[in-house]
This record gives structure tokens, sequence and C-alpha cells, in this order.
């Protein structure tokens, strides 16, 4: 069963590891951070603004903003929520300064104002979107073959949200093996996927850093 | 790539290092840009097992966000009204630098570690001088909360700032300095420095005063980042 409870946890706990980086001045970390997080972000940006090159602008604001006051995120909630927020505000702010809030309707941001909305907008073709789903069919039949110790331990961590330390009383072994056994799982999966995310990387003419 | 430093990767993406781990984890990323690429693509396959939208995912705004980072003001040295603005030493002294060419000035009210020889080579002399490397003195405290006090050019080509971190008053100075054949330097305890080769030579980047090591080693490591301003 999905403890989804459990999993926001997780995953807020993993964030934090990053955040308390940043907070002492790493910015090594934050750019992590800004890795994970900028196509959520660049989407949530789009639904506001209905163009993708401002909705990098805005994304990219956001996280100006995110960095230069993440000593004022009190780790109350999720670092996703509080960066949600900020991209939010400062779509709005734009729209409200431009005088074009009137293009999203206000049922459509009052939805938007959920932080666990996950169907985010995008800017897909439908190539790309066909291509996604590509990649979780070929993700999902990568996972039914993994060994199954490896596809336990990924399972526990990625569906149920458990710590290291809950998979290893739950599979009776070291904490070392369950990270070890994650990271081969997610080895195999990356092999597989590798391939389709550089063709996304290339119609979306990623920035090569 | 190194598998165990990707297994430690994979650990970092589900919140399992210490904080020590952490900082290992982050200098390897940073020396080894594929494995910033094995993240990207770590938290890629994580969205798919998850079945979240993977819309957008080509999309890179973090060198656009990085760069516009590094050539602002941080949030570091914002708050102190006791002290003329660091962005107003920083436009006035790289218009004195532009007009009058480097001033050096020698600070002995602060114990002095580093000494250089008076032969250092214009070129990086004039890089250092350069606003761009002020703005990696100004960088290399980001986020820690520092004020700056003073800033001076030291002879042989170097420059330092001062700073004070208001809470406990504790100060320390950052120090930015050509390396030369005659490069000599005290061993005091207390310092720890950094060497970064640019095009217009090698320099470094040293730290001192009552802070701690933790503390030198970020600012250190916020200043070899950031140096690619003045390569």
């Amino acid at each position: 069963m999905v403890d989804k409870q459990s999993k926001k946890q997780t995953n807020k706990e993993a964030d934090l590891t990053l955040v308390r980086r940043a907070k002492k001045g790493d910015y090594r970390a934050f750019d992590l951070l800004v890795l994970k997080y900028q196509s959520r972000i660049v989407s949530i940006a789009f639904k506001f603004v209905k163009e993708i090159q401002l909705a990098e602008d805005i994304s990219q604001e956001s996280f100006i903003k995110a960095y230069r006051s993440i000593d004022s995120f009190r780790e109350e909630s999720a670092f996703y929520t509080w960066l949600y927020r900020i991209t939010a505000n400062t779509a709005k702010n734009y729209l409200v300064s431009k005088g074009r809030r009137k293009e999203s309707s206000i049922s459509e941001l009052s939805i938007f104002e959920n932080e666990d909305f996950f169907e985010l907008p995008t800017n897909d073709s439908p190539e790309q979107i066909l291509m996604a789903q590509s990649l979780k069919d070929t993700i999902y039949d990568a996972l039914s073959g993994l060994p199954e110790d490896t596809r336990t331990a990924l399972s526990l961590r990625e569906f149920e949200g458990l710590n290291y330390e809950e998979i290893a009383e739950i599979m009776n072994c070291p904490v070392g093996t369950v990270r070890s056994r994650i990271f081969r799982g997610r080895e195999a999966l990356e092999n597989l996927i590798s391939p389709v995310t550089d063709k996304f990387k290339v119609m979306n003419n990623k920035e090569i850093v | 790539m190194n598998e165990n430093i990707k297994e430690k990767i994979s650990a970092l993406a589900d919140g399992e290092l210490s904080e020590f781990e952490v900082r290992r984890v982050l200098d390897e990323i940073e020396k080894e840009p594929d494995l910033r690429n094995y993240w990207d693509l770590l938290q890629i396959t994580r969205r798919s097992l998850i079945n979240e939208d993977l819309g957008n995912i080509g999309i890179d705004i973090s060198g656009r966000v990085r760069r516009e980072l590094s050539g602002r003001k941080p949030h570091a040295v914002k708050n102190y009204s006791s002290y003329p603005s660091y962005k107003s030493y920083l436009a006035a002294t790289a218009g004195l630098a532009l007009v009058f060419g480097i001033n050096f000035v020698i600070t002995p009210s602060y114990t002095d570690t580093d000494s250089f020889s008076d032969e250092a080579s214009q070129t990086i002399a004039n890089a250092i001088a350069s606003p761009e490397a002020l703005e990696v003195l100004n960088n290399s405290v980001m986020g820690m909360n520092a004020k700056l006090r003073d800033f001076n050019y030291v002879s042989g080509g170097g420059m330092h700032a001062n700073y004070v971190f208001p809470k406990d008053g504790k100060k320390f100075r950052v120090s930015l300095s050509p390396v030369l054949s005659e490069y000599k330097v005290k061993q005091a305890p207390e310092l720890r420095r950094i060497f970064i080769k640019t095009d217009k030579g090698v320099f470094v980047v040293s730290v001192s005063g009552n802070i701690t090591d933790e503390k030198k080693s970020r600012i250190l490591q916020n200043a070899n980042y950031f140096s690619s301003q003045i390569k």
C-alpha cells in the first residue's frame, strides 16, 4: 500500500540535506535542487503565463528568489512546497504587472494552488508525450526484470517512501546492502532511459552546462 | 564514473548521507560534470518510476540561475548599515582600478600571514583588480551572513577583504593573490588556502581568522566555484 504521508515525509527529509548545505552558503547543493525541480517549476510557471520562454524566465527568477531568501525557509513544509509558492507568486505578480491575469481563469489558478497537483501542464509536442509514455513503459518492463531483492528494495523506497533503515528492517539486511540494491536498481533503469532522455534534451535544446 | 560516488549520489537523492558525506559528494560532483548529469538522470528515473509527469524534462535553466546569482549581490552581505555597501566598494574600486591602475595599500592592522613578491605579473594583477575578481571575494561568503568591514589591495598585486560575523563578532579575512615564483607563505595554523588556475595565471585564495575550519572550507569552495568569472 502506498503511504502517501510517509512518502512525502521521506522526500521532504531528502531535500533538507541539500537545503541545509545551501543555507550554509554551498551553492553546489542549491544547484542540485535546481536540477531536481526545474522542469516542474517551469511547468508551474507555464500554467500561468502560457509562453514557454516567459515560463523559463519566471522560473529563473523564482530560483533566484529562493536562494536569496533560503534562510527564511523554516523547514516546516517541504522545500518543493515553498518553492512552488514562490513560483506561483512570481508568476501572479508578473501577470498583475502586465495586466494579463485574465488569461488564466480563476478556477484554473485555484486548482493550481494545490501543491499535490502533479499532472503539470507542459508545452510538450505529441511526439514528446508519446516518448514520455514509452519511457514509462520501458521503466516498468525493466523494473519487473530486476532481481527480486533489488526490485523489492527499490519499490519500498520509491513507492512506499520508506527510508533505508526501515527497508533494512523489512528485508532483514544491513542498511549498506539496501543502499547498494537501490543503487543497482536505479542503474539498470537509467541505462535504459538515458537514450530516451537524450532525445528529450535535443528536442528541448537543453543547455549544455 | 566512479561507481562508489554514484552510489553515494543515489543515497543523497534519498537524503541518506551524513553531512560529511554530502560535502564529499558535492566536491566530487564539482570536479566531474558527468556526475552532475548523473544526478539529473537520477531525478528523471525516479519521476518516471512514480508515474510523475515528465513534461519539460529537457529544459535546463540551471546555468542561467547560476550565472545570475554569481553576478549579483548575494544575500549574505545585504543588511549592514554601519559599513558602506559592498556594491559601492565594487563600483568605486572598479572605477579606480580602471582610471588609476592598482593602488597598493598595506594594512598592518591585521596579522600578516602571506607575503608576496613585488614582481607580480601585470596580467594577473590586472585580473585580480578586476570587478569580476572582486565579485569572487564577494561570492566567497555567500550565504554566511558575514559583514564586510573593509578591503584593500596589497603589495604584490593581491587584495583582501576583512569580514565580521555580527552574531559573535568573529573576524576573518579572505585574500586573493597571485602565485609567484617567489611566493612565500608563513605556515600559520589558522590559514586555509586553495590554488586556482586561470588563463591569466595561478592565484591563491586564502582565509584566515578566528572562524571554524568548516566555514573556511566553505568560503574557499565558494571562491573556487565563482572563480570562473576571472578565467
